[in-house]
């Protein structure tokens, strides 16, 4: 009898994974472990910008919403009031970040780097001219020095603003996607091309003529690194594979199944010490708890459309997803754990559970892959704490695997806790 | 006034060729802000840099 209750181990590497469950959704695996609930779901936190924007927080709280699809720039108080305070004459942003050592917010369109004040919202749409004009301006601050992806360039603001445009320069075929600082080295992630599936990695002290350490990466680009809390994972390709830096090399880490990834500035972020990658609709969990590897675990779903960048001021999460802005609501999300293939005929589905709170648990099930069927004889247990599937599972024929899918309906802000699913074959 | 600086140093062994095409982008460089900035020094450090003096954006 397969009992499915290590939710801390996250999502398996395989269907076929039996330590791990086969897919989650809105599932919070981390607030006590050893069970898991439905997450707090996201919730709209205003509904402008209504463009897809990236975002960075001052030192005060404030953030800056910078649209990638024209120049507007909104700002949010840390009152949550949003308000249009520039528009950029040089058009729509690429990127932008806040630099402590400068006390300012940098932004880029393609050709110009822009510097912000947020204090008294002054904006310099036009402080510095790029070389190449690339669609990837990544940045990180290094050493006192804010450095700037440019195509092969990597461009720097000094604590001065002395602007460098070329403080170095890489292989011409490459073009730097993603910066990081690595324990006050700077990590550069790149890409050649849509149709090239090798890219490269490097290591520079930012005082050399010339990087130090580089490693091939066999996939279409690094898209983002990950801050994680001891180590530095990159997000390559577009399979969503993970893989994490050694020091001097790249090497692969874990795939989230089933999804495709691409290269987004912001696409990753941290909350509350807790990694987070952006894939598509969805916000995914990179992150342990306790243990020695990292989980991941599909935590957050905007509430419509595909998510531009993630930041966090505060405790807040705040998401663009090119209509509106998400944070973090009060009210629990609809969570679902899926388990890995069973193998056998499965005869009953019993998942305990710590507490209802007022919600239900539902179960479908998959056999023989014939796609999942809700099990209407999935019913409460109360008096022994537990849902039980009593009649066993519909599908009529021979069963040779199955797997067993939890939707944990929460009440408002309350959740079910669950312990397990423990699948019972004959 | 804004200070814009040009890297010249190769990357790696110095390499003459590397250096003249580093000069060479420098210079294409300064061409483009001219365009849309005003330039109001150059100063070149051979075997280094190019320093340049932009004025302030109104």
């Amino acid at each position: 009898m397969p009992v499915y209750n290590a939710f801390f181990h996250g999502e398996g590497r395989s269907q076929y994974d039996q330590n791990g469950f086969d897919t989650t959704s809105n599932l919070d695996v981390h607030s006590q472990l050893g069970t898991s609930q439905a997450q707090l779901a996201l919730a709209v936190d205003s509904s402008t910008p209504n463009e897809p924007s990236v975002q960075a927080t001052a030192a005060d709280g404030t953030v800056y919403f910078f649209s990638t699809s024209t120049g507007k720039t909104w700002k949010r108080t840390t009152g949550g009031t949003y308000s249009l305070v520039n528009t950029n004459a040089n058009g729509a942003h690429v990127n932008a970040f806040f630099s402590p050592t400068l006390n300012k917010i940098l932004y880029a369109t393609t050709t110009k780097l822009g510097h912000l004040v947020a204090a008294t919202d002054t904006f310099s749409d036009s402080f510095a001219t790029f070389t190449n004009g690339s669609s990837y301006h990544p940045m990180a601050e290094v050493n006192l020095t804010v450095e700037i992806g440019d195509g092969k360039y990597v461009a720097s603001v000094s604590a001065s603003l002395t602007f460098s445009a070329n403080a170095l320069d890489i292989p011409a075929q490459y073009s730097v996607t993603a910066l990081k600082n690595e324990r006050n080295w700077l990590l550069i992630g790149t890409v050649i091309g849509a149709n090239v599936s090798q890219c490269e990695a490097f290591l520079w002290d930012t005082f050399s003529s010339s990087w130090t350490e580089q490693d091939t990466i066999y996939e279409i680009g690094v898209n983002c690194f990950i801050e994680a809390d001891s180590f530095t994972y990159a997000q390559c390709g577009t399979e969503g594979n993970i893989y994490y830096w050694t020091g001097n090399r790249m090497p692969f880490f874990y795939q989230i199944r089933n999804v495709t990834t691409s290269h987004g500035h912001q696409k990753s972020g941290v909350l509350n010490g807790k990694p987070l990658l952006a894939i598509g609709t969805d916000i995914y969990s990179v992150y342990k708890r306790q243990g020695e590897i990292d989980i991941v675990v599909h935590e957050y779903t905007t509430t419509t459309g595909s998510v531009v960048s993630i930041g966090v001021t505060g405790t807040q999460l705040l998401v663009s997803n090119g209509s509106n802005v998400n944070k973090i609501g009060t009210n629990r999300s609809t969570a679902t754990a899926t388990t890995p293939r069973t193998d056998g005929a499965v005869k009953t589905v019993i998942v305990p559970y710590e507490s209802l709170n007022g919600g239900t648990l539902s179960l479908e099930t998959s056999v023989n892959d014939s796609g999942f069927v809700l099990e209407s004889g999935f019913i409460n247990d109360a008096t022994n704490s537990r849902y039980i599937l009593q009649r066993g599972v519909s599908y009529a024929g021979k069963i040779n695997h199955s797997k067993s899918r939890i939707t944990i309906t929460p009440s408002g802000a309350n959740s079910p806790v669950i312990q397990g699913i423990n699948v019972v074959t004959e | 006034m804004r200070n814009v600086i040009w890297n010249l140093i190769p990357g790696g062994k110095p390499d003459q060729e590397e250096y003249q095409e580093k000069l060479r982008a420098g210079l294409e460089y300064i061409e483009r802000l001219r365009q849309d900035e005003t330039v109001l020094s150059v100063e070149i450090e051979e075997g280094k840099e190019i320093r340049i003096t932009l004025a302030d954006v109104i």
